[in-house]
């Protein structure tokens, strides 16, 4: 009765997956970062101009991901002082491999020494490894905080005739593939030593009844080996010599192997630095913000600017940009886009109060509008431009004032 | 009879019957017991075995870019010595064989391979080069030869534990050699382990969460390994006393006892 | 006067005659008494393996398991969660209700008519096939599955406790676990009175292995309110995951439940050793 009870939960959990099986799903488009908390995800590191040189690649084939990234002075209070960070890429697993990675303009191998208020431009080259179709994201860890997303791509990788291999080049001048360098060592020890194993254990398994012994063992003390009555012999204890010295033995020859093979080694290397500070345009605008609104039947968010032209020449807005999201300045408003009343413009000495308007159904999906959480609050990057290409990238924050809460 | 001869007639008697008891017949125990225990007890050890190692320096264990010279030494032989240290108790206690460290070990290095090729590598596509576990069979060989030897849990945690700690290095290093060579990335110096770490991309695993050597004020005119390796040595016998709490509290004092209120 | 009379002619102090069960499905016969070791073992493996073919399709390449709030993750994982505990919460309760209940019958059986010896050690022959099958659970729970866990996690961003490792982990395996411990019991309980009949208590064996099991359960709600809230950082060797180990430690108590059959099927033997030695009384008109 227990079998057919069994079988049926069995068939009835092969029919029900079938069943979800069948019918298609819509792909999925984000990658757990509408899982962050909004105030974590605007209010810490800003991206801006993060470009993909190629969208798709074969395996083996490079592609760069270069951008900007800013750790912003409203940094929250209840995460760890930026101090430690790293830039690196989120995606599937390694179906893309990082070549080569710098961070303001030099080599960064490691982890940097970072600061709230930093810049960091970054600029890493990718080679497409495993086939499909992958959405790439930039991604920034601060220690302590965990690691923020930066807006993420599809990549294609189609197959190279002959796969993926990762060629690098040994100090000593040897050219491996990193895809299985050391195999053979690794193969032939590790089977060495199961097949060790195995002898020492199977000569007392094998040959020698187990749970029959418990009747003997049972009244004989602890720190005894009840050679006496033949539970181990000195045959036992000869045998085991034999194979605890070819232990010994394989040890020590391994060690000597392993000096003649990899002469010269060195330990893990841990190359963190603080990078040179980013060549950034002097100010030009400075801002003060005043109030933020959020329109929740509509999916716009207003933000209120106090915006002083400091330069000579006039500036104007070009664009907003908070976590994954950037709004372009666009005349109609649209996904994506940020209209600036009553005009963009700046002129030089003044200072003017805009209303910078976003609708774009994003503020829902991605739950950046925290309508009715313990932290209503908009923290994001205004973009403006002078006359002369000059570029500035101004921290706003204010809190946010929802049209409902429910 | 007379007196004087009765003592070494009793121990010959009880010699005899002890000897013939490890020899008898049963009517319904067989052989199969055996294979049904070794191999179901497989799992249960397996596992016990892995998720210690992989909760208390499953890390180090995962990436090459981990294997250090500082703190993989320290906290490897501990993770690792506990679970075979009580298999130890009870495959001496129970059957009087020297192999509970070796049978750990092996069940483990399985239960190691499956989870790295079927997990790391199919599913989580890393190659197996980067995420190879570590051996504890060498290690386990001069453990359960310890015992043998000296028959003392309390000598076997010493010597045993000590020379566990270094076999376990000395084994795991060959291993790990070709990854510890240099190579030039972007102008700098690395290892090709440190390659590994940049290229194949582990998106929640930034690199300041690496538990590594860094660099140190003093490094022992260039010894660090060895001084992490005797501390692990240490370290080692306490996890063996560890895995002797396990043994002797929880596998074998339950035997045979209930409790009678709640 | 009495006279020996030889085993082979009397017939009723022969040991326990195989005829009780048919040729080849005798207690300790492969098909006999080991073969629900057998069943139990390969279907809860095969759950896994199942399992393990599901994720491989379903978790990173339609990117369904990356990103808990699409339509996506809904159809292939959600929904999959949803069949699990229901599933689990079926069998898990079909099975013990079914050996509370068949062991009423069989306590009535036992205490009607003695069961053989044969009987018992079959008995005993089914509970180590039970005790393997758990281990086959605990090996799926403790090794497989955090070997995947830990590569996921390593890896994709976390947005939600139901990733596609904890899933099968934690809503398929662990649960099985507790099914599989106090099932375990419940045969012990009700099939071999002389080692684990109510009335000496509750055996220490058990609440260890139990508790094992539940307590991983527990560990599970602990784990995710941590990951949401501080560790943000994915490092397997935390401090914070190590009551998982502790408390698969208490899984130790499976070896006394070897110990403890063993000595009663060593009873048995003793028995049998016993009631062949001992010489039959003939019938006075015999003589």
């Amino acid at each position: 009765m227990t079998r057919n009870v069994v079988r049926k939960a069995a068939a009835l959990l092969a029919a029900a997956v079938l069943i979800v099986l069948a019918l298609p799903a819509a792909p999925a488009g984000a990658h757990g970062e509408t899982a962050q908390e909004s105030f974590l995800r605007m209010g810490t590191i800003a991206f801006w101009d993060v470009k993909y040189t190629e969208s798709k690649v074969a395996q083996g084939q490079e592609l760069t991901i270069s951008g900007t990234a800013k750790i912003l002075e409203t940094w929250p209070d209840q995460l760890a002082e930026p101090k430690l960070g790293f830039i690196g890429v989120v995606a599937p697993g390694p179906v893309v491999v990082i070549k080569t990675r710098t961070i303001n303009g030099q080599p960064a191998p490691a982890a940097i020494e970072v600061e709230k208020g930093g810049v960091y431009h970054f600029e890493m080259t990718l080679a497409g490894r495993r086939v499909g179709h992958w959405h790439v994201h930039p991604i920034f860890g601060i220690h302590g905080a965990g690691s923020l997303l930066g807006p993420g791509q599809y990549v294609d990788v189609s197959a190279s005739p002959g796969g993926f291999a990762n060629d690098i080049t040994l100090v000593n001048g040897k050219t491996e593939n990193l895809e299985n360098l050391g195999i053979g060592n690794l193969t032939v020890w590790t089977i060495i030593w199961f097949a060790v194993g195995l002898v020492w254990l199977l000569y007392w398994i094998v040959p020698k009844p187990t749970v029959t012994r418990l009747p003997v063992t049972s009244q004989i003390p602890l720190n005894t080996d009840g050679g006496a009555y033949g539970l181990i012999t000195k045959k036992d204890h000869r045998a085991m010599n034999i194979v605890m010295a070819l232990t010994l033995f394989l040890v020590v020859g391994g060690m000597v192997y392993q000096a003649n093979a990899y002469p010269v080694k060195m330990p893990q290397q841990v190359l963190r630095f603080a990078p040179e500070a980013a060549v950034m345009d002097a100010t030009f605008v400075t801002m003060d913000p005043k109030d933020a609104s959020y329109d929740v039947d509509s999916g716009t968010v207003h933000l209120t600017v106090a915006v002083t032209n400091t330069g000579s020449t006039p500036a104007a807005v070009e664009a907003f940009t908070t976590s994954t999201l950037t709004f372009d300045l666009a005349e109609t408003a649209g996904p994506g886009t940020v209209q600036v009343s009553p005009s963009p413009v700046i002129a030089p000495g003044k200072t003017v109060t805009l209303v910078l308007s976003m609708t774009d159904p994003v503020w829902h999906k991605e739950r950046l509008m925290p309508v009715g959480e313990s932290r209503m609050q908009i923290t994001g990057v205004v973009r403006t431009k002078d006359a002369a290409g000059h570029e500035n990238f101004t921290t706003v924050q204010s809190f946010v004032k929802p049209s409902r809460i429910a | 009879m007379s007196a004087t001869t009765t003592a070494p007639e009793a121990v010959d008697e009880r010699t005899n019957a002890l000897r013939k008891l490890l020899n008898r017949r049963y009517r319904f125990i067989d052989r199969k017991f055996d294979i049904v225990f070794w191999v179901t007890a497989a799992f249960v050890v397996a596992a016990a075995a892995d998720i210690t190692k992989l909760l208390f320096a499953g890390d180090w264990d995962f990436w090459t870019d981990w294997k250090d010279r500082q703190w993989w030494p320290m906290v490897t032989p501990f993770a690792v010595i506990i679970i075979p240290s009580a298999l130890q108790y009870i495959q001496w206690l129970a059957w009087r064989m020297p192999t509970g460290a070796v049978y750990t070990a092996l069940c483990m290095g399985v239960a190691s391979w499956i989870g790295r090729i079927a997990q790391w590598d199919w599913f989580g596509g890393f190659p197996i080069v980067f995420v190879w576990p570590v051996t504890i069979i060498a290690a386990a060989v001069w453990l359960d030869w310890v015992l043998l030897k000296t028959k003392s849990f309390v000598l076997t945690s010493l010597i045993g534990g000590f020379g566990f700690a270094l076999i376990l290095w000395f084994v795991n290093y060959v291993i790990l050699a070709p990854y510890l060579q240099p190579v030039d990335w972007m102008g700098l110096p690395l290892t090709v382990s440190d390659v590994q770490g940049i290229e194949y991309v582990r998106g929640q695993t930034p690199e300041y969460l690496r538990m590594i050597e860094h660099g140190s004020l003093r490094t022992f005119l260039g010894e660090t390994q060895y001084v992490s390796l005797a501390f692990g040595a240490t370290l080692a016998v306490a996890g063996y006393w560890l895995g002797q709490f396990i043994g002797r509290m929880l596998a074998i004092w339950p035997i045979g006892r209930f409790i009678k209120r709640f | 006067m009495s006279t020996t009379i030889s085993r082979e002619s009397q017939g009723v102090r022969q040991p326990d005659s195989t005829s009780e069960f048919p040729k080849g499905k005798g207690p300790t016969d492969w098909g006999g008494g080991w073969r629900w070791m057998f069943y139990s073992s390969f279907l809860l493996a095969g759950s896994f393996i199942f399992l393990r073919v599901y994720q491989q399709k379903f978790a990173w390449y339609n990117e369904a398991g990356l990103d808990s709030a699409s339509p996506a993750f809904k159809h292939y994982w959600f929904s999959l969660f949803l069949i699990e505990l229901a599933l689990v919460t079926v069998i898990t309760l079909g099975w013990w209700g079914w050996l509370l209940k068949s062991g009423q019958k069989v306590a009535a059986s036992d205490a009607a008519k003695p069961i053989s010896k044969a009987e018992e050690v079959r008995r005993i022959v089914v509970f180590w096939g039970l005790i393997g099958s758990t281990c086959v659970v605990l090996y799926f729970m403790a090794s497989f599955f955090p070997n995947q866990d830990g590569v996921w996690h390593q890896t994709a961003v976390r947005d939600t406790a139901l990733t596609p490792s904890h899933i099968v982990m934690f809503f398929w395996a662990f649960p099985l676990g507790i099914t599989m411990t106090v099932g375990t019991y419940l045969y012990g309980r009700t099939r071999l009175p002389k080692v684990y009949s109510p009335d000496k208590g509750f055996p220490w064996s058990f609440f260890l292995l139990i508790a094992a099991s539940v307590t991983e359960m527990m560990q599970v709600a602990m784990n995710e309110w941590g990951h949401s809230l501080w560790i943000t950082e994915e490092i397997f060797a935390a401090p914070f995951h190590w009551p998982f180990v502790t408390y698969g430690w208490l899984a130790s108590g499976i070896f006394a439940l070897w110990a403890e059959t063993l000595g009663r099927l060593l009873q048995i033997e003793d028995e049998v050793e016993e009631e062949l030695q001992t010489p039959v009384t003939a019938d006075a008109a015999v003589a």
